[in-house]
């Protein structure tokens, strides 16, 4: 029991009580004390509100938002700018073919953690001649993520930039080049205490692996996505890998013999998340996953799995929350229609996604039983789907859905087969239909992201289906020969109030298709147009010049979600 | 049913329901852990606040007061704006002075879920803006040196949004 205080004392701890929680949100007293006096109704509004309060409001604005913010005034800029939060939703992006030598000038002095460069030439950046801080030392000290790509340096360039960032936590390279060296030669690098993600793909990985010799010691996630399927070669990442096991637990790795003959050696290894690309030998899958019970997610890319094998890794997995594979038709009846039966081994799948890709023909599919509560994401490829059943209307809790080359037998089956009113994901690429009924009784009254690609739908379907719309935040539209200016007008009136993202690409756009995006889209963030052909120079000046939105090509409206 | 009384900062008193006045986490604090007894009588002073705006603030609380605890968020992607519930829209349908004042208010008394949604409101004022319709909308003056905009906006293609 605390003794009964003294209502005035209370009182003086609870003033200083309240300055103390000002503080820690960030309100500075100073501008606190100006509140009173704004009462008397002078200064201007914008005065009213301290940076730790617009602080708050930005953390609900977009990297496309906040972008805009930091040219408002100075004050804004600073409250961007000095936000380690904010900024680690950016990434600092090179412009492609630079070269990045003493001379280099960073040009963008904010200070974001992540750094992506493309397509440059680095050469030596430290010059004992030039009294600047080179353009490396001063960014590498805040560096939690690099990525280097298409890029040319020589290793020893590169153990010198590591050595400089230790905090860095990803480390992503794709198709390095580097000069020839003596690998004699190799400085070991330092080892990075925090790295968690190592990711290299493309040619000359095997430098890197030997270059690195020994994994770094807290490694999680290691990506090495092997393009030549060049088995010899696999001798440095399997080395790697034997030294990585004790940390790491999550791997994105070609299914090599060689690699999977590792894998199965290495006791210490904990798998929780592994993705294998173009498996060689299935059964040795099998075995793997036998190894490690604690997997949640297991991508097999090009691993043909007959629903008997994918039923025991069901068993062996009882954690198993994303998995991918492609499926074979029953052995024994091969004209049997494919149905996911070893869905029962496997009760807390959120993510599946399934092709039925076999010799270039799709697998006849069918969708019948009972679906499961928990799925959250769907991804159909190369299937033929018959009867599209009801799996998908009982697996009641879907939000996205991907079809991919897939084949209906109409539309109205198609749109039929899934319950649209959970759904606020869309993917619909190169989907066919043997006749083009259309009843579109479904709403996609949730739908958020939609994605239309080569699809034979004629325009009255899609202004139907933009018409069903209301919240797209994000729409891609790509080859659809009877994407007309009345679609995009109806999608975007109809739309035009949530729509952030729209890429339109190799579709014809008119002037007042142009204007009435301009118009209609309030909110609109990035836009993405290709084919220009049909604009006026006018037109296009407008879109450059509205200040609302960016145009940039090529950005994601969906994410890749499960790895 | 207790109450305790609440004094502004322009002397007015409120008696309010004391499961209402614990919305603010600042005055919970107070009444649990400084243990400050209600039944004193006494008014807590609110030295930051407009009666006017308590007022309102008191409404909000009322009306929220049986809230459950919201969901916890990823604290660095950019959150939702549009999941406003009606009843705030129409709550905050104010001139800009009030909701700041309302903010502020919110702020002081730490008051997390009406803080949220007011930055929610204003932060949809600010979406599908130009940095000149931004700066009309909240009467700010552009205090760059000149040029200095343009080299922002040049400087600005460096960076873009982070995948995952």
């Amino acid at each position: 029991m605390l003794p009964a205080a003294n209502p005035r004392q209370s009182f003086r701890n609870f003033r200083a009580f309240m300055g103390l929680i000002q503080e820690a949100n960030g309100v500075e007293s100073r501008d606190a004390g100006t509140q009173t006096e704004l009462q008397i109704d002078t200064a201007p509004p914008e005065k009213q509100l301290p940076p730790g309060v617009w602080l708050h409001i930005f953390r609900y604005l977009s990297v496309v938002q906040l972008k805009k913010v930091r040219r408002v005034c100075r004050g804004w800029k600073q409250v961007v700018d000095g936000n380690p939060r904010l900024l680690s939703r950016m990434v600092l992006m090179f412009p492609a073919g630079k070269i990045m030598d003493e001379h280099f000038e960073l040009g963008c002095k904010m200070r974001i953690p992540s750094v992506a460069i493309e397509g440059a030439r680095i050469i030596s950046f430290t010059s004992r001649l030039s009294h600047d801080k080179p353009w490396w030392t001063s960014i590498s000290r805040r560096l939690t993520s690099l990525s280097l790509d298409d890029t040319k340096i020589c290793v020893f360039e590169l153990a010198r930039m590591l050595k400089q960032s230790p905090h860095l936590e990803e480390l992503t390279l794709v198709n390095l080049s580097f000069p020839p060296y003596n690998l004699s030669r190799v400085v070991k690098c330092d080892p990075l205490r925090r790295m968690r993600k190592f990711a290299v793909f493309g040619q000359q990985y095997d430098v890197i692996f030997k270059f690195f010799g020994e994994a770094f010691p807290r490694l999680k996630e290691l990506e090495c996505d092997d393009p030549l399927e060049d088995q010899d070669d696999d001798e440095e990442l399997v080395h790697y890998l034997k030294t990585a096991q004790n940390s790491l637990e999550a791997i994105k790795i070609a299914g090599t013999n060689a690699i999977l003959d590792t894998l199965h050696t290495l006791k210490q290894l904990e798998l929780k998340q592994i993705h294998l690309v173009s498996v060689a030998a299935p059964l040795k899958v099998l075995r793997l996953v036998q190894m490690h019970p604690t997997i949640t997610v297991l991508i097999l890319k090009q691993c043909m799995l007959s629903n008997a094998d994918i039923a025991g890794i069901g068993r062996a997995l009882p954690h198993l929350r994303c998995f991918e594979s492609c499926v074979l038709p029953n052995p024994n009846h091969p004209s049997e229609y494919w149905q996911p039966r070893f869905l029962a081994t496997m009760p807390k799948l959120e993510w599946l996604a399934i092709s039925g890709y076999t010799s270039g023909k799709s697998l006849n599919a069918r969708f019948d039983g009972i679906g499961l509560m928990g799925l959250r994401e769907l991804r159909l490829s190369n299937l033929q789907i018959n009867k599209p059943g009801h799996l998908l209307r009982f697996s009641c809790n879907i939000f996205r859905v991907a079809l991919v080359n897939v084949k209906y037998q109409s539309w109205s089956d198609m749109f039929d087969s899934i319950q649209y009113d959970m759904v606020w994901s869309l993917r619909i690429w190169a989907v066919k239909v043997e006749n083009q009924t259309e009843n579109l009784i479904c709403r996609f009254r949730n739908l958020r992201l939609l994605e239309l690609c080569d699809l034979p739908m004629n325009e009255s379907l899609l202004v139907t289906i933009f018409e069903l719309t209301s919240v797209l935040e994000g729409v891609r539209i790509e080859r659809l020969e009877h994407a007309t200016d009345q679609v995009v007008r109806v999608m975007v009136s109809k739309n035009g109030a949530t729509l952030k993202k729209l890429s339109l690409r190799s579709v014809e756009v008119t002037d007042r298709t142009a204007d009435h995006i301009i118009e209609a889209c309030g909110c609109l963030e990035l836009l993405d147009i290709d084919d220009c052909e049909a604009l006026s120079d006018a037109a296009i000046a407008r879109l450059k010049t509205c200040g609302r939105f960016e145009l940039k090509s090529h950005f994601e409206i969906i994410e890749e979600a499960a790895w | 049913m207790s109450t305790i009384k609440l004094e502004t900062s322009d002397g007015v008193k409120f008696t309010v329901k004391t499961q209402v006045a614990k919305c603010s986490g600042t005055i919970r604090t107070m009444l649990e852990d400084i243990g400050i007894n209600p039944q004193d009588g006494e008014a807590i002073p609110l030295s930051n606040v407009h009666s006017t705006i308590l007022q309102k603030i008191l409404v909000w609380a009322e009306h929220h007061v049986d809230d459950p605890e919201p969901p916890r968020e990823d604290a660095d992607a950019a959150k939702r704006t549009d999941d406003i519930c009606s009843w705030d829209e129409d709550f905050l349908k104010v001139d800009q002075r009030t909701l700041f004042d309302v903010m502020l208010a919110a702020n002081y008394l730490d008051m997390k879920q009406l803080i949220a949604v007011c930055c929610k409101t204003v932060a949809n004022m600010i979406k599908g803006k130009t940095a000149d319709q931004i700066r009309r909308t909240f009467n700010i003056e552009n205090d760059f040196p000149p040029g200095e905009e343009d080299k922002i906006r040049l400087r600005n293609q460096f960076c873009e949004e982070r995948s995952r």
